[in-house]
């Protein structure tokens, strides 16, 4: 029975691909209506959705950004100038039973015993008491001479917290607190916002009106150097004090030079910009765009590697010559006159860095090797073909992965921004090594790229 | 039609004389695949016609490798699309039945490819799959000549494999018995 049905099978088989039917009752124009009646229905052309992925690039970029940037900022206000508390000899007191030797560090005092905190000085002629401090001032300087002399502390050097707009006020608040009259102000500090250095002379009349009034300690911000919040200031209990003072800023000032220059380790960031790229030196229509994630370490302050990872769109136009017809799956008889080319692709760079100079804002370069990752490639071309000329569109995905097809160059200037963050300005260019994508072509690329990173100490 | 995929890719762009040439090579084609599941030649026809509306709408879709076979690949492709939009006729009436003859005029037993004999006996083995009902005639049309599988069939048009393969027994002992009534008459 099978064989029978299998004779059969076979038999209708034949019948059925040869059977002789009529087959003159053709009607193109009814199909030809109808493709036209749909053409009618289509929808009006939208934006392509490829632009919105490019914001979706663009806001997962600013993520990592605003993240180093908040925590960055975060850290950075943890930290305070490093001050020195110079102990003031008083004029008419008995000499100190234990004094520190000259540099040496001991813990602040306690809060309570600090008159007038770092950096609080704005607000306090909305203060009741200083309200009242301000009324005796005029005693005060009959007290104190010098008291202009102080005040004019203020040109340049007494920077209050890095806000010069602000240190004239601070200072004219420190003075008066200084010439307060009658109230002994013995084991107090006096401390003062802003630096000394290259005024040792007004410091030390600043030194004296300290005494006059009988303060105890001055603290004088160390000019330039930083210290993580909480730890002790050098105090400076033997004359000379300003010596002194120079010794202790310049040792912590080394301390941080020294760190500064074993600066090593790892940094990540985000870049991306604009990119613009061409077949043979021809000409660029559209810019295409990169962006993604970078991640690099730092060998020594001049040289460092780096690699990045980018989900980079090109678009390119080309002359239908430097198009590979046969990797594109296109018949040989095809004659295609132009092509406009884009393609996605993940773009993996590895490169050697160079720095000029071994300060946070320097100019760099860089060379290394750039390997793409195809997802997509599309191409709009004109084509002629049996004595037809037509516009075609084609579409590859996954169309080949090449490894190491590019060398890039770039070269830019980085600079510090805030804390451990640094923006780049990176000029690039992409030289073909390889051919790539599904038509085989020499792609060169060039543009900029801007990119933020944070360095992990 | 040399160079196909290029005209292919015309077609894709809406080029109008290659849609109308790919139209007119591929027409007796087409038809000869749908009037095996549509009774009526005119309903055939039109079938064939919304066919083409449908190819050249999604032929962009249409995509091959293999370079060397892109005809062979091009017409299994149309193919399938013929027997969706035939199929989907055949469930317009509810697989029903349809009675009336077959007009002499639909055959071309002058076909010249045919000998004569093998010219009738086609139109004659094409007749008796036309007389099967609606259900047996499509699952046999889709399993014994145009070569898909009962999974296929049965998600074509939406039953069960045991139901495929049921409808084909069935269709076969029927043409079976209609090949026999035939050899008796001529006999």
């Amino acid at each position: 029975m099978k064989y029978i049905d299998n004779d059969m099978d076979e038999l209708f088989n034949k019948a059925g691909q040869d059977y002789p039917l009529n087959t003159d009752h053709k009607n193109w124009d009814a199909v030809y209506k109808a493709l036209q009646e749909d053409k009618g229905d289509l929808p009006p052309p939208q934006a392509p959705k490829n632009f919105n992925r490019y914001y979706l690039l663009l806001f997962l970029m600013i993520l990592p950004m605003l993240y180093i940037i908040i925590n960055n900022r975060y850290q950075y206000t943890q930290k305070d100038n490093v001050s020195a508390t110079i102990i003031i000899p008083p004029a008419e007191q008995a000499p100190n039973p234990n004094p520190l030797p000259a540099g040496s560090i001991r813990p602040r005092p306690a809060e309570a015993d600090i008159a007038t905190p770092l950096g609080s000085t704005n607000n306090d002629a909305e203060r009741p008491d200083k309200q009242d401090e301000a009324k005796s001032t005029g005693a005060a300087r009959q007290v104190l001479p010098n008291r202009q002399s102080v005040t004019s502390l203020s040109t340049g050097e007494y920077s209050n917290n890095n806000r010069p707009v602000e240190k004239n006020v601070a200072l004219a608040a420190r003075s008066d607190e200084l010439v307060k009259s009658g109230e002994p102000v013995k084991n107090k500090i006096f401390t003062v916002t802003g630096s000394y250095q290259n005024n040792s002379e007004r410091l030390k009349t600043l030194v004296q009106d300290a005494q006059t009034a009988q303060y105890s300690y001055l603290t004088v911000p160390l000019a330039g150097v930083t210290q993580p919040f909480g730890k002790p200031a050098a105090i400076i209990s033997e004359p000379p004090v300003f010596k002194a003072l120079h010794d202790a800023a310049d040792l912590l000032t080394a301390k941080q030079k020294s760190k500064a220059l074993q600066r090593r380790g790892f940094y990540y960031g985000v870049k991306g910009g604009p990119d613009f790229s061409s077949i043979k030196g021809q000409q660029v229509k559209q810019a295409g765009a990169a962006a993604g994630i970078l991640a690099g370490y730092k060998l020594n302050n001049r040289w460092s590697i780096e690699l990045a990872g980018l989900w980079s769109n090109k678009k390119y136009y080309t002359d239908g010559k430097y198009f590979d017809k046969s990797s594109a799956y296109m018949p040989s008889t095809v004659q295609i006159y132009y092509l406009d080319g884009s393609c996605d692709m993940i773009e993996l760079p590895i490169s050697v860095m160079y720095r000029f100079s071994e300060r946070a804002n320097t100019f760099f370069v860089s060379a290394g090797l750039n390997s793409y990752f195809m997802k997509k490639e599309s191409y709009d071309y004109l084509a002629q073909a049996g004595g037809v000329e037509y516009r075609g569109y084609r579409k590859y995905k996954n169309s080949g992965n090449h490894i190491f097809s590019n060398m890039q160059l770039s070269g830019g200037y980085q600079f510090k921004i805030l804390g451990n963050i640094n923006l780049r300005i990176e000029p690039y260019v992409q030289v073909p090594v390889q051919k790539v994508g599904i038509g085989n072509m020499p792609i060169t690329s060039m543009g900029v790229h801007l990119g933020i990173f944070r360095n992990i100490r | 039609m040399d160079n196909l995929l290029n005209i292919i890719d015309a077609c894709a762009n809406n080029n109008s004389a290659c849609q109308k040439l790919v139209y007119e090579h591929y027409y007796g084609y087409a038809l000869k695949i749908v009037f095996r599941y549509v009774y009526r030649y005119e309903k055939a026809v039109d079938v064939v016609n919304d066919g083409f509306v449908k190819v050249f709408r999604n032929i962009n879709r249409f995509v091959t490798d293999d370079i060397e076979h892109v005809e062979r690949r091009f017409m299994g492709w149309m193919k399938k699309i013929m027997i969706n939009v035939a199929i989907d006729e055949l469930r317009r009436n509810n697989m029903l039945a349809e009675i009336g003859g077959i007009p002499e005029h639909v055959w071309n037993v002058s076909d010249r490819s045919l000998s004569p004999d093998q010219a009738l006996l086609y139109k004659e083995l094409i007749s008796l799959i036309k007389q099967l009902p609606p259900a047996y005639r499509a699952v046999f049309n889709m399993v014994v000549i145009d070569g898909l599988t009962h999974h296929e069939v049965a998600g074509l048009l939406d039953i069960s494999v045991g139901t495929s393969k049921s409808n084909l027994s069935r269709a076969r002992v029927l043409l079976q018995k209609h090949i026999k009534d035939l050899e008796a008459s001529v006999i």
